[in-house]
């Protein structure tokens, strides 16, 4: 998603401006001469200038450009799907990891995305399962990575060398 | 006395060579995978030295992060996905020669210049180890402040285009390095009551997020499906024998450079890279042009850098048991739990202990050429796949190697987010290696800060009135200034025709 | 198939352990444990917690798998482990943390953990530079009594922790204004010694096994060692009572908790397990080998240690003046 200049200029002047804003919240509990809030101000400040910058840049040489471009992806839903496919799965390994486990959670994303970019699905599966357990065997079992064990965690103990 | 022959009588042994050859294939292995870091290859054998004998035990730490420093450059260089924090200074001109169909030279200019860096500071270490780290112990939090200071300079040569978006990345880096406690008074900052966000944001999960998953999002509509076919790396020996001479000065600078930043405790390696980089590109022509072959002299000289300032880090590590750097500091405490303990002491009692050491220290980097050349053959094998099959599995490191360097599902989600936001950030020419440089220098400029204005109980001028640190400082200001007043002048000249021609 | 196992393991184990224990056993693991350790691979704790959990992996043939979670002083692996489910499968190392209420850090208190066995204290100590004016405690209290904040002061770590609050105990009662006090954190002791060793510092507060090197490179002496008796190890060292009078002691200590509301019968099961692990030959020798101390208490001994830790920070945090 490429925006304007001076749109880019703007999010990065506004977040100076919040980060300076915060650090005012920041008072030195001790007799310090320079608190908690000192280097965040500093950031703040050097954002606003820096976003105020690209403002003016973006206003002087970037006269006649659209302010937003809609991203490539957008151009197919295929596309759309394959790009948002990708965060998807993370937040699902973070939310399913726990209860399902690493070998299921991981089966189940990597099998999403391949058929998302269009592998067949009894290849995916199969790449998918093989790759878990791989995975599974080398860094859980042998590594001693806490990966989640899920439902198998009664049992785990047989599988951690 | 030292006699060499009984430190080759050691490293005989076959047990030690089995336990070398394993860590250097399992450093290989975890370096090149993407999204897996140097970082977390040397994290993860802690469990399994810690109860060895202590020779082996070291030289399986000292050879697996050997190489897993080099190996983070293969994905680096054929993915654009760096494997340690330093290499990002020159993913992007290693990834811009594979695109042109030379993944060979940058990856071999990469192993080789790792190679040499890694023998010439084990060179360096051997001889002269002792009187360095008495050099690196006389910095205090002065001098570490201004050389941070300088450090970030350097983001101005990774900048792109845009100065201006360059500064804007490494203020956000910084900003992110903010977060968390603060490092002088413990308040939380910019935690909002999240517990998560009191341990702050580990520098791994931003990095795979920014670089990896954002590469991962780019490619998943379809620009880069051929790029396993540029990516095949061809004869990587005769490519790059050629290289080496003519960019003998920048591998040797690089070296060097390496080996000094990398024995100041607390800031080495990371920086080591950057600065070796920034220094190629400004001060030599060769680096500074557009040209590959500037680019392979800009390669040489920050991997030479980035492999030497591990050695580096070894010089204040063995003589002083003082850590350079996330790496050395797990390696030391190896060393201190199997009763090798560093200090001054370990040089005049147990010398053969620690030239042996050194010795594994030039066996690894040796070993290094072979093996990496395999690893990199066998890598564009991989890559051969289909990328709709690699892809999921690159993903699915990517959390596996955020989780296991901090051991939380909140890594997992700081990937996704910053995946994103690398997206976004790169959609609109904001360079990311500066966000990641300023996620490096944020905690080192505040912490030696901090504790400088504690000490003088907020007298500024205590960073002027150090003889080394006086004159850091001093340099550091006048690089600063040369790089705004060469900027805003190029940028007035520019200005100044661009309006001259709408006047006409 | 799960529960037929559990049966079986229960069954085994209290007529194997019953007979040769002579007490009740519960089946205490029957799966593998977590213990997290709230500091960094490789480092000091973590090498007491793998060494510790070596010994219970053997004696309970069940894996313990340590997990590091260093961030935010330690505060994510404390959170971890005392707001999981109190089953006994989720462990963790208890070490100074009243702090971080005191701070605003964190809301932990003595009652946010079940304590179950101590097994290591290593007191604090008083470093300065071979070079420094300063000779001895008595220097020190010297210089300080006349202007406390005359001397940078390293916590060799963040400050309100293991090594400074025991100094601030001692200097207290020497009647020094101990708000005064020029304290400076260090990102850890390492960072401490070099500014030491560069003049940056005058005084550095650690253990005494971290200053091994320097002390060997003839860099930094110690002065003092705030324990009721001389280390055994560093039998020249003497300790703040010696050569002032005043009894303080402190410096860090590391046990084994668990998260609030652990079921006492399964205390006991895992205290004992704890016992067994610390009375090792190879936990003693690995500890003692390092330089670490070792000191054993049960539940009950631990659980009114840190109730008298949480006391004693409060009140030094108090008197400086930092905190709510």
């Amino acid at each position: 998603m490429k925006v304007h200049d001076s749109i880019v200029g703007l999010v990065v002047a506004i977040l100076g401006g919040a980060i300076a804003l915060y650090s005012q919240s920041l008072v030195p509990p001790r007799h310090l001469n320079y608190g908690p809030g000192f280097f965040p101000l500093l950031i703040g400040i050097g954002l606003l200038l820096v976003g105020g910058g690209l403002m003016v840049q973006g206003y002087v040489t970037g006269r006649g450009q659209p302010l937003v471009q809609r991203p490539r992806w957008l151009a197919s839903r295929d596309f759309t799907f394959r790009f948002w496919i990708i965060p998807i799965a993370i937040l699902f390994y973070w939310l399913a990891v726990t209860p399902l486990g690493f070998l299921a959670t991981s089966t189940i994303l990597l099998a999403m995305i391949q058929i998302a970019n269009g592998v067949r699905w009894k290849l995916a599966v199969t790449v998918a399962l093989i790759t878990s357990v791989v995975v599974n065997i080398l860094f859980a079992s042998i590594l001693h990575v806490p990966l989640s064990w899920g439902l198998l965690t009664p049992i785990s103990g047989w599988f951690i060398w | 006395m030292v006699d060499a022959g009984s430190i080759l009588a050691q490293l005989a042994d076959p047990y030690l060579l089995l336990v070398i050859m394993v860590s250097a294939a399992y450093g290989l292995a975890i370096g090149s995978i993407p999204g897996l870091t140097a970082l977390m290859a040397t994290a993860l054998l802690v469990p399994f030295i810690i109860f060895m004998a202590p020779l082996p035990a070291i030289a399986s730490i000292i050879t697996a992060s050997a190489m897993a420093i080099f190996a983070g450059d293969i994905p680096g260089a054929l993915l654009r996905m760096p494997g340690t924090p330093a290499s990002a200074a020159y993913t992007d001109d290693a990834f811009k020669l594979t695109r042109q169909g030379k993944s060979a030279t940058a990856l071999g200019a990469g192993l080789f210049a790792s190679a040499f860096g890694g023998v010439a500071s084990a060179t360096i270490l051997t001889l002269a180890a002792p009187w360095l780290a008495r050099i690196a112990l006389s910095f205090s939090s002065v001098e570490y402040f201004w050389l941070g200071v300088l450090g970030l300079s350097c983001a101005t040569f990774v900048a792109g285009p845009s100065l201006l978006k360059g500064l804007a990345s490494l203020l956000f880096g910084l900003f992110l390095a903010t977060m968390g406690l603060d490092p002088i008074s413990g308040m939380p900052r910019f935690t909002f009551g999240s517990t998560n966000l009191v341990g702050g944001l580990g520098l791994i999960p931003v990095l795979i997020g920014l670089f990896a998953v954002s590469e991962l999002l780019r490619n998943s509509y379809g620009q880069d499906r051929q790029m396993s076919e540029k990516a095949k790396p061809t004869s990587i020996l005769k490519t790059v024998v050629k290289l080496m001479w003519p960019h003998k000065i920048g591998l040797l600078r690089g070296s060097l450079l390496g080996t000094i930043v990398g024995s100041l405790p607390g800031a080495g390696s990371d920086i080591a890279a950057w600065i070796s980089y920034a220094l190629a590109k400004k001060s030599s022509k060769r680096g500074g042009s557009d040209t590959e072959e500037g680019a392979v002299e800009r390669i040489m000289s920050a991997s030479a850098a980035n492999n030497a300032s591990l050695g580096g880090a070894y010089i204040p590590a063995t003589v002083f048991g003082i850590p350079g750097d996330a790496i050395t500091a797990i390696v030391i405490s190896v060393m201190f739990i199997k009763g090798v303990n560093p200090g001054p002491t370990l040089f005049l009692n147990q010398p053969q202990v620690i030239y042996a050491i050194f010795a594994i220290f030039f066996l690894a980097n040796l070993l290094m050429l072979p093996l990496g050349i395999a690893c990199i053959r066998a890598f564009g094998l991989i890559l051969r796949l289909p990328t709709s099959i690699i892809s999921p599995v690159i993903l699915l490191f990517c959390i596996l190697g955020a989780f296991s360097v901090e051991n939380t599902l909140f890594a997992v989600g700081l990937v996704a987010l910053f995946g994103l936001l690398g997206y976004v950030m790169e959609e609109n020419e904001v360079p990311l290696a500066p966000a990641i440089l300023g996620l490096i220098l944020g905690p080192l400029l505040e912490q030696t800060f901090m504790t400088t204005m504690l000490k003088s109980q907020g007298d500024l001028v205590t960073f002027f009135n150090r003889p080394i640190g006086g004159t850091i400082g001093a340099f550091t200001i006048l690089v600063w200034a040369l790089i705004i007043g060469l900027k805003l002048f190029a940028n007035r000249a520019k200005t100044d025709d661009s309006l001259a021609d709408t006047a006409a | 198939m799960n529960r037929s196992r559990r049966h079986f393991r229960t069954l085994l184990c209290t007529s194997v352990c019953a007979a040769l224990l002579a007490g009740p056993a519960l089946a205490w693991p029957d799966q593998p444990v977590s213990m997290i350790v709230v500091a960094g691979a490789g480092g000091g704790s973590d090498f007491t917690f793998r060494l510790l959990s070596r010994e219970l992996e053997a004696q309970t043939k069940q894996p313990v798998n340590v997990i590091n979670q260093a961030q935010g002083g330690g505060i994510v692996g404390y959170t971890t482990y005392s707001s999981a489910k109190p089953d006994g499968y989720t462990m963790g190392q208890l070490s100074p943390f009243a702090q971080f209420k005191i701070l605003g850090q964190a809301d932990f208190t003595a009652e946010s953990f079940t304590p179950l066995s101590l097994v290591n204290v290593d007191p604090s100590a008083i470093h300065v530079g071979v070079n420094s004016a300063l000779k001895s405690l008595d220097d020190i209290v010297a210089a300080l009594k006349k202007d406390p904040a005359s001397l940078r002061i390293s916590c060799g770590g963040t400050c309100s922790a293991s090594w400074d609050i025991p100094f601030i105990s001692l200097m207290m009662a020497e009647d020094i204004d101990v708000a005064k006090i020029n304290l400076i954190p260090a990102a850890g002791s390492a960072a401490g010694l070099q500014e030491l060793a560069s003049g940056g510092m005058d005084v550095v507060l650690c253990s005494i096994p971290e200053t091994d090197a320097l002390t060997d490179a003839g860099m930094v002496k110690t002065v003092a060692v705030l324990s009721s008796d001389r280390l055994e190890r560093y039998p020249d060292v003497p300790t703040a009572k010696e050569i002032t009078g005043k009894d303080v002691t402190g410096g860090t200590w590391r046990g084994v908790a668990g998260p609030a509301g652990m079921d006492p019968a399964l205390v006991k099961e895992i205290e004992a397990q704890l016992k067994t692990a610390y009375e090792s030959e190879s936990f003693q020798k690995g500890m003692k080998d390092r330089g670490f101390g070792t000191q054993y208490m049960d539940s009950a001994g631990f659980a009114a240690f840190i109730k008298q830790h949480e006391t004693q920070t409060r009140d030094v945090m108090t008197a400086l003046g930092v905190g709510k």
